[in-house]
């Protein structure tokens, strides 16, 4: 078996005195697409924001490519190569969408591959180049959506990491979304994707994790999931 | 029109332009790291101590002091900001309200300590000479003055849209998480904005020593001369910067005409008020009232 790209141990995150997260492991293997679902106020995005190093662990240990990353600084994260769609886009709404596109690619190794990356991000989102001098403010939800994972892309990470790609999106848009994460990932990067939807999460990824109140409660080969009896009740109403 | 009117508009439009140019900076420091800088006047007066000492000791006309000064000031801002008001950021505004108007106090009087409470100037070749176009007094200096502060303003708005680290800048005053998630290291981004906006402070401070009294208390009156033209033009919005100016001096350089010198101090205040209440987002709208 390969070495995990990422592994994390056995952590636990608290906001305060309320722990938030209880000794989660998770691992993502190289191309893989790893999923975590779970309701809301589950913990998911805590578990990101512990992986990016916006909350520190009290317990456990993160590693990325080998390399302990345990409360590492988020700017120093994507240096390391993982890059994250926060949730919402947050796109920089003032700027254009080529200084958006720009600013994903600010660390120096991804800022000589700028031209290059710009061209693969564009053939993805064919959209994107239509509208390059917009200011992001001015895009529709989707094309923010778009725009934010094309920004993340432009810092050519090796780990995608995706907070609720699909969140108030309308169900054509999100069918697109989907589809582009899973274009993005035969370029053989590894993605890990925490949704809400949970049907197309589990139809796309490969493995997946359910976090239910700051615990792990099931993982396995996505499709095991799908048909797990519980899952089915809580999660896809079947 | 009659040529009182053209040369009131005129002289208006040279206060404002030099206005604009010591007000771009307070701006820049606001719309990124939210630090309403109470020091800034003091940031103009060490420009101008810096032209005036340079005009003394080796008789280097002030505007080729500015770059000196721009160095000096660009210095001073930058460790300003790491060692000191970095401290404060993410804590509530007070805080570095707070700091800032102690870094006022401790400025101007350790100022006054080196410098005493003497008044100073410069006195060049050119001062007072004036060019005599179509019956208008243009005053060599103060024209001179207004190109470089345009030059200056235009500049920082250049250096904020296309540079690496300028696209940082907007980014961090935009949403300082994502920009942290894009690597950018925002306490250097913090320093070096506030190192900017004192460069082109120290600047302008340097480029008005040629016509204004230099001393140590000078500050306080640009403080709050710039918080105006700030507000006028939208906080945080550099480009407001330069309408803030340019209107704030046509209008008080009216009032000064037409009614008298004491009255145009007074429209500052009641120009300021008005804006406050009806306009907080400044004459474009494009300000920022966080």
């Amino acid at each position: 078996m390969t070495e995990p790209l990422l592994d994390i141990k056995q952590i636990d995150v608290s906001f305060f005195d309320v722990r938030v997260l209880h000794q989660i492991d998770l691992k993502v293997y190289p191309s893989e697409i790893v999923t975590v679902i779970g309701p809301n106020g589950a913990g998911k995005s805590t578990l990101l924001g512990a992986i990016v190093g916006f909350q520190v662990p009290t317990e456990g240990s993160i590693t990325f490519k080998g390399q302990n990353i345990t409360g590492i600084a988020p700017e120093k994260t994507v240096q390391l190569g993982m890059t994250i769609v926060p949730e919402g886009a947050r796109v920089f709404t003032d700027m254009t969408v080529m200084d958006n596109l720009k600013m994903g690619s600010y660390i120096k190794s991804s800022r000589a591959l700028r031209s290059e990356t710009l061209e693969m991000v564009f053939s993805f989102f064919p959209r994107l180049h239509e509208r390059m001098k917009q200011k992001g403010g001015t895009l529709s939800g989707g094309e923010r959506q778009m725009l934010a994972i094309g920004r993340a892309l432009m810092s050519r990470p090796s780990l995608l990491l995706l907070d609720e790609p699909s969140l108030g999106l309308a169900p054509l848009l999100v069918t697109k979304v989907f589809e582009t994460i899973v274009q993005i990932a035969a370029t053989g990067l590894t993605v890990l994707l925490v949704e809400q939807n949970v049907h197309f999460s589990l139809e796309i990824s490969q493995r997946a994790y359910v976090l239910e109140n700051g615990r792990m409660v099931k993982d396995g080969p996505s499709h095991e999931i799908m048909d797990n009896d519980y899952i089915r009740k809580s999660y896809l109403a079947l | 029109m009659d040529a009182v009117l053209v040369q009131a508009i005129i002289n208006g439009l040279l206060l404002g332009g030099v206005y604009a140019a010591y007000s771009a900076g307070f701006s820049l420091i606001f719309g990124v790291m939210g630090v309403v800088n109470l020091a800034h006047g003091e940031l103009i007066m060490l420009g101008a101590f810096t032209s005036y000492w340079l005009f003394q000791f080796f008789n280097l006309d002030p505007y080729f002091s500015a770059p000196f000064a721009m160095v000096f000031l660009f210095s001073f801002g930058y460790l300003v900001q790491r060692f000191i008001l970095n401290r404060v950021m993410g804590l509530p505004h007070i805080m570095s309200y707070i700091l800032t108007f102690g870094l006022h106090l401790m400025v101007a009087n350790i100022a006054i300590k080196i410098w005493t409470h003497d008044f100073r100037s410069i006195t060049t070749s050119y001062s007072g000479a004036n060019a005599a176009i179509l019956g208008l007094n243009i005053p060599y200096a103060r024209l001179i003055t207004f190109v470089v502060a345009l030059f200056v303003t235009w500049g920082l708005w250049f250096f904020l849209m296309k540079t690496e680290t300028g696209r940082a800048i907007r980014a961090t005053a935009q949403d300082k998480e994502v920009a942290r998630l894009m690597g950018v290291d925002i306490r250097n981004i913090y320093a070096i904005t506030f190192g900017l906006g004192a460069a082109i402070t120290g600047l302008s401070g340097a480029v008005i020593s040629p016509f204004v009294i230099i001393s140590p208390e000078m500050g306080l009156e640009y403080t709050i001369i710039a918080f105006c033209v700030v507000v006028l033009g939208g906080m945080g919005y550099i480009p407001g910067a330069l309408v803030g100016g340019l209107t704030l001096g046509v209008a008080q350089s009216l009032a000064a005409t037409y009614l008298n010198a004491g009255v145009s101090v007074a429209i500052t205040f009641i120009i300021l008020f008005m804006m406050l209440v009806i306009r907080p987002t400044g004459i474009l709208g494009k300000g920022n009232i966080a």
